[in-house]
């Protein structure tokens, strides 16, 4: 091969000679951007690249420039067959000009990779004191380029297996492969995420006690329509007539006892849980929903949105949320947990959320990408549901679970004074105990309810705080560049 | 900088008068009845007509909030419905409330601060992992339940009766002092206790400028406990030194108990903001360069890492700054202690709208306050903000 007239590929032999084969793949690469039609430009690639599936590619590219080059297509009838199986492949069709310093003869070893003679320093060496005519005709097999003095030895030409086209880009694709690939993509995504987030302890303790608290959710109603009976269970009207004085501490037939109404303490606090779930996770989605809408809209249209828009989340900031829950339901008597929640994420996501989504969504828009997709011609719409929104999202997330938080514990209170006449709920079972629970009385505090309610509280709240963690973990950019 | 911080000023105090103005429409409009009813009882159609001329309650609506925005206008907030004036409330009021939550806030704040910078530092998992988890815990607990607990286990060992009115949970107030104490004694407890708190300010400026230049000198940095440990001695001091030390020690007999709860709830929070705001500085590269020129680990902590991860640490602090009056409501009236949030809370229960009005406009002044502090501390902490008059910053 006359490499002297193109010194970038005496340079790229060179490094691939030395092993450096990604600093050859780059200088190769910039070479054929320029000279898409050079032959051994694309060769030396071939010898570059790792990828049998990129080798055919180069291979591919060199028989669309020289079809007559007939040591490439050997090569690719051999890779082909490698790719399909890499093990089974017939020795046979093996070119024996690709073993290293010794004769084309000998049999080479079936796993390993060819490789030019011509770049190896020792086996040009070697091979020219042996036979310099030897050498000449390895490089123009190599090649596929005629060296004077070398004889042009035909290799054996073997067609490209049909199964190739299966490698190759399928023109159409059909509506349910677009599915499983999206599908495949998300899941891949998922469980990378799910790496990041499962690398902390405390969030997957917080996924736990979300869990255990959805199956309490679920327990109620199975446990009341089958083995608790009504008049006995129920979290409100249930009075057990057999035990005679009441609160009872737990004991067979009321594992936390009961309060001193003569209902049973697991049952009210199991009827609890889907109401606080309820209030919860309403706050979360409207906190998240009207955080995001504003913040986006803030930090797209700048200037007076803006200002507007900031200077409004001042002041609902001030707001005390629970106050004005407290407010409403003296109006309304009978609120909702639905419309607790939605008032909870009205107020907050008016104030707190938006105040910190905004600083966040002015970062990401500043981001030279966002210049980019100005200047590529997306519209308002595309850019805010296609840009501005996927990276708000993990704060949004965040700011969810911190709601719950909030949420749930408002509720608590507003029910724990009396203001609201509600369902039943963590915060009336413990004022109930404050309150009807004999505390200053002989038997004491009612421990029994106390401790479990509180418990709930705790841990309700807590669960969703550790996995705010955990997806604030996940949404870090810090997080990731530590594990790519 | 001076025009930005007129223009901010201006914009709170118009922000101010929005929040002012939609709380007192939406209080009144919402809240079914209004104060004579409450007392109505005794009282026929033609009484109730007559009580609500006298106070002026008759008039419609936007004439009543005219009236009260003229009197804000002259900084007169006027009288409570009861006749009382209601500057003087709230100077009862609120020392009780600034002894609980304005000392209680700054004890989290520290410890908090301490508690993030160590279990984010040092190696320890299980250690750093089960504080983290108690911090949390606490953090996100009832309120009222931990109020409870505090006065269960042990105001009634130590022998008063508190476990009065309602079922123990009316407990602690004043109504507790020691009588015999305060019978000579012409000031209020609530006089004293903003004695008490004005000497814990004074305390901790004097201990935060003595650290400075003892650090400068030493080159070294004392740790935050050792500092709040310092600031609570001296203020023990000053009230030794003032004199009022037996009867501030009655007070916070009584007062520990919503001190230490709003602390144990609060600490938490802090701690979190903090340990996540340390695990992103330790990763930046010139922590590795502090640590690889040979720094004790000290000083990489408390100088390279600690102060970076604390502008969003206050920052945060003073955005939930206006959350805080639920805090004071939540815990105050469950203890039944009497602060600003007990006063509110009843005040919003009989309707004295006067009382809750100045209590919000109190609670807004101060927050708004806080925020414009905020823009000059930060400005101060971190150099690369700087505020043009007609760009507002991005926080």
């Amino acid at each position: 091969m006359d490499l002297n007239n193109h010194p970038i590929l005496e340079t790229a032999a060179s490094q691939i000679r030395d092993g450096k084969r990604e600093d050859a793949k780059k200088l190769l690469a910039q070479f054929l951007k320029k000279n898409p039609q050079n032959e051994q430009g694309w060769v030396l690639l071939s010898y570059a690249l790792d990828d049998n599936k990129q080798k055919i590619y180069a291979l591919k590219r060199i028989l669309q420039i020289n079809p007559a080059n007939t040591h490439v297509q050997a090569r690719l009838s051999q890779f082909s067959a490698e790719l399909i199986a890499p093990r089974s492949a017939p020795q046979s069709q093996r070119r024996p000009a690709s073993t290293r310093s010794v004769p084309p003869v000998a049999a080479p070893k079936p796993s390993r990779p060819i490789q030019a003679d011509i770049l190896q320093p020792t086996a040009r060496a070697s091979a020219l004191q042996s036979d310099k005519k030897s050498l000449l005709q390895s490089v123009s097999q190599s090649t596929g380029i005629p060296v004077r003095g070398a004889t042009q030895v035909a290799p054996p030409f073997i067609a490209p297996k049909p199964v190739i086209a299966a490698y190759q880009h399928p023109k159409k694709f059909g509506f349910l492969r677009q599915i499983q690939t999206r599908l495949t993509i998300s899941w891949r995504r998922t469980r990378m995420n799910w790496r990041f987030f499962s690398q902390s302890k405390l969030a997957l303790v917080g996924v736990l006690l979300i869990v255990l608290f959805g199956m309490m959710a679920l327990a109620f109603p199975i446990l009341i329509n089958s083995v608790w009976p009504r008049g006995v269970y129920d979290p409100v009207t249930g009075f057990d007539i057999n035990i005679f004085q009441h609160p009872s501490p737990p004991g067979p037939g009321h594992i936390l006892g009961t309060d001193s109404l003569g209902r049973d303490v697991l049952s009210m606090i199991l009827a609890a849980t889907p109401p606080t779930f309820v209030v919860g996770l309403t706050a979360a989605l409207s906190t998240a929903f009207i955080g995001t809408l504003l913040s986006v809209t803030a930090a797209y249209f700048r200037g007076r949105v803006d200002m507007l828009i900031t200077n409004l989340a001042d002041v609902f900031l001030l707001f005390p949320a629970p106050i004005i829950m407290v407010i409403i339901g003296a109006r309304y008597r009978d609120l909702t947990p639905l419309q607790l929640g939605l008032i909870y994420g009205f107020v907050t996501g008016m104030g707190g959320t938006t105040i910190v989504m905004r600083a966040q969504a002015i970062q990401v828009a500043a981001k030279p990408f966002m210049e980019a997709a100005h200047i590529a011609g997306g519209g308002a719409w595309h850019i805010i549901t296609k840009h501005l929104i996927p990276s708000v999202m993990p704060l949004a997330a965040l700011q969810m679970m911190l709601a719950v938080t909030g949420a749930v514990v408002a509720d608590g209170f507003i029910s724990f004074f009396g203001i609201t006449r509600m369902s039943s709920n963590w915060g009336t079972i413990i004022y109930d105990a404050f309150i009807y629970g004999n505390i200053s009385g002989s038997y004491g505090p009612p421990w029994h309810m106390l401790i479990p309610a509180a418990a709930c509280f705790s841990l309700f709240a807590m669960g969703f705080y550790l996995v705010s963690r955990g997806l604030q973990r996940v949404a870090s950019p810090a997080t990731r560049e530590e594990y790519r | 900088m001076i025009r930005y911080l007129v223009n901010q000023t201006l914009l709170s105090i118009f922000k101010l008068f929005i929040f002012i103005s939609i709380m007192f429409f939406f209080i009144q409009i919402m809240m079914p009845g209004d104060y004579i009813d409450q007392f109505s009882i005794y009282c026929n159609a033609e009484c109730r007509e007559e009580l609500r001329t006298q106070l002026g309650l008759n008039l419609p609506i936007w004439q009543r909030y005219f009236q009260w925005l003229r009197q804000i206008a002259t900084l007169d907030l006027g009288n409570s419905l009861n006749g009382e004036p209601i500057v003087d409330i709230l100077k009862t009021v609120l020392p009780a409330t600034l002894l609980v939550f304005f000392i209680g806030t700054i004890i989290a704040f520290m410890l908090g601060l301490w508690l993030g910078k160590r279990t984010s530092w040092t190696g320890s998992a299980l250690l750093s992992r089960s504080v983290t988890l108690i911090g949390l815990t606490l953090n996100t607990s009832f309120p009222p339940w931990l109020t409870w607990l505090f006065t269960y286990l042990f105001i009634k060992g130590a022998g008063f009766a508190v476990m009065g009115e309602v079922g123990g949970l009316r407990t602690v107030s004043f109504m507790g002092l020691d009588n015999l104490l305060w019978k000579n004694i012409i000031t209020t407890p609530s006089q004293i206790a903003w004695y008490m708190v004005v000497s814990f300010a004074f305390s901790a400026l004097l201990f935060y400028f003595l650290k400075n230049i003892i650090d400068g000198l030493l080159h070294k940095s004392t740790p935050g406990l050792i500092y709040l440990l310092l600031i609570l001695v001296g203020t023990y001091g000053l009230w030794r030194y003032f004199g009022f030390e037996p009867l501030a020690m009655d007070i916070m007999r009584l007062a520990w108990i919503p001190l230490a709860s709003y602390i144990l709830l609060t600490f938490g929070e802090t701690m979190i903001i903090m340990q996540t705001s340390m695990e992103e500085i330790m990763r930046s590269e010139y922590i590795s360069t502090a640590r690889a020129k040979g720094l004790p680990d000290s000083v990489v902590l408390e100088r390279h890492a600690a102060r970076n991860a604390l502008l969003p640490v206050v920052s945060r602090l003073v955005i939930s700054l206006p959350y805080l009056i639920t805090g004071v409501v939540i815990i105050e009236s469950s203890v039944d202690w009497p602060g600003m949030g007990t006063s509110m809370w009843n005040a919003l229960y009989w309707q004295n709208m006067p009382l809750v009005m100045s209590t919000l406009l109190l609670v807004g002044i101060v927050s708004l306050v806080a925020r414009l502090a905020l823009d000059i501390i930060s400005a101060y902490l971190d150099p690369r903000i700087r505020y043009s008059s007609n760009k507002a910053p991005a926080r």
